[in-house]
């Protein structure tokens, strides 16, 4: 009797083995219960990574496979150690109410997490932008950039060493090529630490920018100033195809793409950047420029500074108005106090506001959305009641988003739990 | 985690839940009244819902019509059918209480939806501010001065220190700041001669330092700062982390060379620290006394040039070129020993102290004072003289550029003229060529 079954998968390592099939390359997380459990190979990396216990099952009759898990309501605190350890993770879910269906439950990969592309709190530094690249190679090359927690996203095309240097500067924590490619890659990509390949039907010029039309709805890319950049481009709309691939459906907070103007910026050769020490120190324990330029009190403006160093400005009358602004502020010590205490108190409205997008904000981090548009107001007014006109403008544009910010005061408690299927 | 006042309906669930759990511990209270079970507690779980617990010691005095439930190792556990019934009440009060509450919450995330363009332009703006106002702060805790920006070629820094090193001294001890002054016309390259430690390369370093952190918008670690507007800063400064991929120093060195001189610009400011290094003495002199003639002649780019190098040797180009000009880091001997003044100062340095050098170090004795002795006897057979002669009497570098490397139109002739075949040309045809030649030329 037991013969006959040796060599028969149970219908859950079937089912385990179709959908970890569709994900080659993938760690699979395999809700059982309420457990997420791994399997075989799997299993050996994530007991090594997470230090959980490597265990074997007896799968079927005969075969054994390593098996190793933990509770669900884990997931947050392991999930970003994967990933930064360099593995792309796919959560795959129990999609129906296993109380409802007689049998196996059916289950479905319902997102694919890769170093590039996260919202975990735990995975992304607030101080650091977290990029995906996407990089067309040609004669003239195109690459794009993604922040998928903040929503920025923009490209180039150019040289290689244009290209080469731009991934320099941004340094993405995850980048993307076609496969076409695989075997001529350029060294600094091969020693990228997280790169991905895609299949090379995707880097189609028609394909890709059919997807960035589709996903900005309109009918050309002209209104974004990138409509001639055909390698930039392409590099972009594979991006958006990536994200498909990693079930990231929701992506409305991505409202705009931009062309990276390297004209406007002092063109800083890869060497030179590394050699300056500008962010990243050369040697373990040197201390880069930005740790002594970054004072910043919010992680939109460390991020924010973070692009200014790595991309000096070349038109002189830019570079008058921010210095203009700098010794405005100096001068005025009591309002850049009073300034710096409100901005305090500003939290990463940038990643939340995505997190709204993507409809994985919870009701604690809605209050701080709140807390960081409140505390938004006293600038607006301060630098309102500014003479420095640079400062007047930035007043004039900042939103006070009053209806949502009543609306959140009159209906979210503020102490709000982090889960919504809690009672009081 | 909903408002009160939001939704009657939802209000009535919470106000239903709370009475609930009131009435459950009067009924809590009632029961150790009426059983005497002085110990007795109403709790919950997932698998039977309410329950009440008596420990073993009461286990008699509980009423008939309790159901047993489940035994502990030290308790019991019952249900009553009055328990129940304001269990579901609870329970389905709570359960359309957290149905209700998801679903204003999800309302209230859609809503927030329609802000994202608005929040990310806010966001924008204050990071804009925020960045702003660390460079304020920065600049006067570090005392930093506003730099000039203008549109001209000169670049002139007065009292320039390292940012990153000033920080980094131990206390009591000062920065050395110096000064820098470059231009396209008369002061196009600096040759800094000096000893290893000297501070070379930190003053080459924070000269880009200084003139990127001006075109960020930041003040500058400086007295006085001018700054003609660079478009490319090129650096090829200290060992590159290369090594590990198994490229050899000097072909990483000449590799980012190369794309330095492939890449200028009018404006470019070069830094070059120690070219040649990775060779043999001879052809390390010859390929960086190529490369300051090259920048130093080139038509189009008058790259500013920060030119460091311990071959003294290259002094001696500065009396050809005259927008050479030589600096040295002045050092000073004490008996023997050597005092780095890390001041920069016109003219060149003789001598390049890797002995004293070798000696602070911790060489041993025996090893230094044999290497002076062999340099002493080096010197003596006039070799460094001799060299010094030779490089003067160096042909002047024939630096007419082919003409046809200039400018493409000159390339499109050159093609042009190539592919002419004299011999089977007619007059005619020669003078038509020739008009289109010039047609060419515009």
């Amino acid at each position: 009797m037991a013969k006959g079954k040796a060599d028969k998968e149970t219908p859950l390592m079937k089912q385990y083995n179709a959908i970890k099939a569709k994900h080659p390359g993938a760690l699979l997380l395999f809700r059982v219960g309420d457990f997420y459990e791994t399997f075989g190979e799997d299993a050996i990396i994530a007991s090594k990574v997470l230090d959980i216990v490597l265990t074997k099952r007896a799968n079927g009759a005969a075969s054994h496979i390593e098996l190793a898990g933990f509770p669900h309501h884990a997931l947050d605190n392991y999930l970003p150690k994967l990933v930064r350890a360099g593995n792309r993770v796919a959560i795959c879910d129990q999609l129906e109410d296993p109380k409802s269906v007689k049998g196996i439950v059916k289950r479905g990969v319902t997102e694919l997490v890769t170093p590039g592309l996260s919202f975990n709190d735990n995975v992304l530094d607030k101080r650091k932008n977290n990029y995906l690249a996407a990089v067309q190679l040609g004669s003239t090359a195109g690459v794009a950039f993604l922040d998928l927690s903040t929503g920025e996203f923009t490209c180039a095309e150019g040289s290689w060493d244009y290209v080469e240097k731009l991934l320099q500067s941004f340094q993405p924590a995850e980048i993307l090529y076609s496969k076409a490619h695989k075997q001529t890659l350029p060294g600094s990509l091969k020693e990228h630490s997280v790169t991905f390949a895609l299949e090379d039907w995707v880097f189609q010029r028609d394909y890709t920018y059919e997807k960035l039309i589709r996903h900005f709805q309109t009918s050309s890319l002209k209104g974004f100033g990138i409509e001639g950049l055909v390698q930039g481009t392409t590099a972009a709309g594979a991006i958006l195809h990536y994200l498909e691939e990693t079930e990231h459906r929701e992506t409305s907070h991505i409202s705009t793409i931009s062309r990276i103007a390297a004209e406007k910026y002092v063109w800083l050769d890869k060497f030179t950047i590394r050699n300056l020490e500008l962010v990243a120190p050369q040697q373990e324990g040197g201390i880069p420029l930005i740790s002594i330029l970054d004072e910043t009190v919010t992680p939109m403006g460390s991020r924010m500074l973070k692009r200014w160093m790595v991309l000096p400005l070349k038109d002189g009358a830019l570079i008058e108005q921010r210095l203009e602004v700098v010794a405005h502020l100096i001068e005025e010590a009591e309002t850049a106090e009073a300034l710096e205490q409100h901005l305090k108190h500003i939290g990463d409205m940038e990643r939340l506001i995505s997190k709204v997008a993507v409809g994985r904000i919870n009701p604690r981090e809605m209050n701080q959305l709140r807390k960081s548009l409140e505390y938004s107001l006293p600038i607006k007014e301060l630098l309102g009641n500014s003479p420095q006109p640079a400062l007047k403008k930035l007043a004039d544009q900042l939103h006070t988003c009053q209806y949502l910010l009543d609306k959140i005061k009159t209906e979210l408690k503020e102490d709000a739990p982090m889960l919504t299927h809690q009672a009081e | 985690m909903i408002q009160d006042g939001v939704d009657p309906e939802l209000d009535e669930y919470r106000r239903l839940a709370h009475q609930g759990k009131d009435y459950l511990l009067d009924l809590q209270q009632r029961e150790i009244q009426e059983t005497g079970i002085s110990s007795l507690k109403i709790a919950y779980n997932k698998v039977f819902g309410y329950y009440l617990e008596v420990t073993h010691a009461h286990k008699d005095k509980v009423p008939e019509t309790w159901i047993r439930k489940q035994t502990l190792v030290n308790a019991e556990r019952y249900i009553t059918p009055e328990l129940k019934t304001y269990e579901e009440k609870i329970l389905h009060a709570e359960e359309r209480l957290i149905a209700l509450e998801q679903k204003y919450f999800q309302l209230l995330v859609q809503e927030a939806g329609d802000y994202v363009v608005q929040v990310q332009e806010n966001a924008r703006l204050i990071g804009t501010l925020d960045s702003l106002l660390s460079f304020a702060r920065v600049a006067q805790k570090n005392q930093y001065c506003r730099p000039k920006i203008h549109e001209g070629d000169s670049l002139e820094i007065k009292d320039g220190r390292h940012p990153v090193i000033e920080k980094q001294l131990p206390v009591g001890e000062e920065y050395i700041p110096n000064d820098v002054y470059l231009d396209h016309d008369t002061q196009q390259i600096i040759i800094i001669t000096g000893p290893n430690m000297a501070g070379k390369s930190a003053l080459l370093r924070q000269t880009a330092l200084i003139v990127l952190m001006a075109q960020m918008g930041s003040f500058v670690p400086a007295s006085y700062a001018r700054i003609g507007l660079i478009d490319k800063v090129f650096t090829r400064v200290g060992a590159s982390d290369n090594l590990s991929r198994g490229e050899s120093t000097f072909m990483v060195e000449m590799t980012e060379t190369a794309s330095i001189l492939n890449n200028l610009s009018n404006n470019s400011l070069v830094l070059m620290d120690e070219i040649g290094r990775g060779t043999s003495t001879y052809d390390g002199i010859s390929i960086a006394w190529s490369i300051v003639e090259h920048l130093h002649n080139h038509p189009q780019h008058k790259a500013k040039t920060l030119f460091a190098t311990h071959y003294h040797e290259l002094n001696e180009l500065a009396k050809e070129l005259p927008k050479i000009k030589n600096f040295n880091v002045s050092v000073k001997e004490v008996e023997g020993k050597i005092l780095f003044m890390r001041k920069l100062k016109p003219g060149g340095s003789e001598h390049s102290f890797g002995i004293h050098v070798a000696q602070l170090a911790g060489m041993p004795n025996a090893v230094v004072l044999r290497a002076a002795e062999i340099m002493n006897q080096l010197e003596r057979s006039k070799g460094l003289e001799e060299n010094k002669e030779r490089l003067a009497q160096v042909p002047k570098a024939n630096y007419q550029l082919n003409l046809f490397e200039l400018d493409p139109k000159f390339q499109e002739v050159e093609r042009l003229l190539r592919q002419v075949d004299v011999n089977t040309l007619s007059p005619l045809e020669a003078l038509l060529k020739l008009h289109e030649i010039k047609q060419k030329l515009g």
